[in-house]
């Protein structure tokens, strides 16, 4: 589909973008604005937003990261899209930058109600920022939903050193309760978000606690399970178990 | 398209080639015109025992259009260091990528490109024409020859030493097309243009059979373009470097042109299904 005026549909900051060093970032945006007759006021309103009014004037050689990542933003606003496609928006900025990118970012979602997609490896990241998650790996979709739904129901973790024996309360209680080997021989899981009822169930038969607390799926645990599959395992890396499949219907769900 | 003309013309003058482009242009032309000059116009040589001044060898026309335009290889050889910088440059620093977000169309991109790069050549040729009247000129003042003998002709020259660069231009945007890498690009160019074409039109001279294919070299054509030999005989015209048998100054236009329409088709159909980082 032929767009007349691209950037005012989807606004794109792609990693592979990159700035003439003698220039600096406002004749940057200048001259991606004249291809629309977007006026230049506009370019230094977005400098002012991204907070980069003054440096932007100078030649782009000597910017940091962070610089960057901030005129690559004004540039995908350009046109005021109503679409944002944003390539590892946090790369490269400092603490500061990162609060600062997620919070405008959010603004952009939920006061503007643009659509913003982000790619990102900084799951961390990703999970502070955004309400819905595809999972992607060696370009086949192996999950997508909404954040809270990735996170799986809420359990909570318990470790006893007589961990048989609090299984057995907590199920004359109702709460369904499993052992954890990855977290260690003393380490349950109980399925219910409910720490209080747990620990009083241990303290009523008399079961000695040295941990509680509640468990999520986060989205780098759930990454790495949905990807540690021989099919999509990164083939940038290697195949260290088995080759992966190259029919794509053997990696389709 | 004028936005995308005005897109391309505010690169071009928000870098500092902007301005030290035309400062080198007008340096380097005035240098060459009053070295070739000063050559043209007192230089002596030996003939049958004495000595003869080659200024009286040739037509005053010819002399006068030698002198003026005596500049004009160092001024393609610029003009098509700006063609390829002006395709080349959005390679090397990634801009491609912004300027396709805006302009999808590569077709489209590449005519705006072409018109804001002839923009940017008459503007460097200006400062070409201007140190090659002042520089030429001097040199005539000085051994008391007129300046301009006939001020039609010396109007006609300069538009085509514009024409002249301004094709040049093109056909370094058209090698920039063809050639992604920048710096290659600025290579081959002045390689091919300086060493390897003058080299090969002086060598097929001695094979009678495509001899006559010289003309059809950007160097000899670029010569037809600018008309200099105009009514002087075949043996002066030779004597002084010309072409035995030289294009019409519009076909040599057109061949020159045909260079780079050449080039940036064979580029652009190259690079269309190419992704571009």
């Amino acid at each position: 589909m032929d767009l007349p005026a691209p950037l005012r549909t989807v606004g794109a900051a792609l990693e592979a973008t990159g700035f003439h060093p003698g220039r600096s970032g406002r004749d940057h945006l200048r001259s991606l604005a004249a291809t629309h007759r977007i006026p230049d006021a506009r370019a230094d309103e977005l400098l002012e937003l991204v907070g980069i009014p003054a440096a932007a004037r100078k030649r782009a050689g000597g910017y940091s990261m962070g610089m960057r990542q901030r005129l690559q933003l004004a540039a995908a606003l350009l046109g005021d899209p109503q679409v944002l496609l944003l390539d590892e928006p946090a790369n490269g900025l400092d603490p500061e930058g990162i609060r600062w990118m997620r919070g405008f970012l959010r603004h952009l979602a939920h006061d503007q109600g643009k659509t913003v997609l982000i790619s990102s490896h900084l799951l961390a990241e990703v999970e502070q920022t955004v309400e819905d998650v595809v999972i992607i790996a060696n370009g086949h979709l192996v999950r997508e939903g909404t954040m809270d739904a990735l996170h799986g129901e809420p359990a909570a973790l318990v470790r006893s050193p007589e961990p048989e024996l609090l299984v057995r309360a907590l199920d004359r209680a109702g709460l369904a309760a499993s052992p954890l080997p990855e977290q260690g021989p003393d380490a349950l899981q109980v399925r219910t978000p409910e720490l209080a009822r747990v620990g009083e169930v241990a303290l009523a038969t008399g079961r000695p606690v040295h941990e509680l607390r509640g468990m999520r799926t986060d989205l780098e645990r759930l990454f790495l399970e949905l990807t540690d599959t021989p099919e999509h395992r990164n083939r940038n890396l290697g195949a260290p178990h088995t080759p992966a499949p190259t029919n794509p219907e053997e990696t389709s769900r | 398209m004028t936005a995308l003309v005005r897109s391309e013309l505010i690169k071009a003058f928000s870098t500092r080639t902007a301005w030290a482009m035309p400062l080198a242009m007008f340096l380097v032309t005035a240098l060459f015109t009053a070295i070739g000059g000063f050559f043209l116009v007192y230089a002596e040589l030996p003939v049958a025992g004495t000595t003869i001044r080659a200024r009286d060898t040739m037509d005053e026309a010819v002399l006068v259009r030698m002198v003026y335009t005596g500049a004009v290889q160092m001024g393609y050889l610029l003009t098509l260091v700006l063609g390829i910088l002006a395709m080349g440059s959005e390679y090397r620093h990634r801009t491609l990528t912004a300027t396709l977000q805006a302009v999808p169309r590569r077709g489209r991109m590449i005519v705006g490109k072409v018109l804001g790069l002839v923009v940017v050549v008459l503007v460097n040729g200006l400062a070409h024409v201007t140190a090659a009247l002042l520089a030429g000129g001097a040199v005539l003042l000085s051994a008391d020859l007129s300046v301009a003998p006939d001020p039609g002709d010396l109007v006609l020259t300069m538009l085509r030493l514009l024409l002249v660069l301004v094709l040049w231009g093109l056909i370094g945007f058209g090698l920039g097309v063809l050639i992604p890498n920048q710096v290659v690009a600025l290579f081959v160019g002045v390689a091919f243009a300086f060493i390897v074409e003058p080299l090969l039109g002086f060598g097929i001279t001695f094979w009678d059979a495509v001899a006559d294919a010289a003309r059809f070299f950007p160097s000899q054509a670029t010569m037809s373009t600018l008309n200099i030999f105009d009514g002087a005989d075949a043996a002066t015209t030779q004597a002084l470097g010309g072409a035995e048998n030289p294009l019409a100054w519009w076909a040599g236009a057109l061949v020159l042109l045909a260079y780079a329409a050449l080039m940036t088709a064979v580029g652009w159909l190259l690079t269309a299904r190419r992704d571009v980082a």
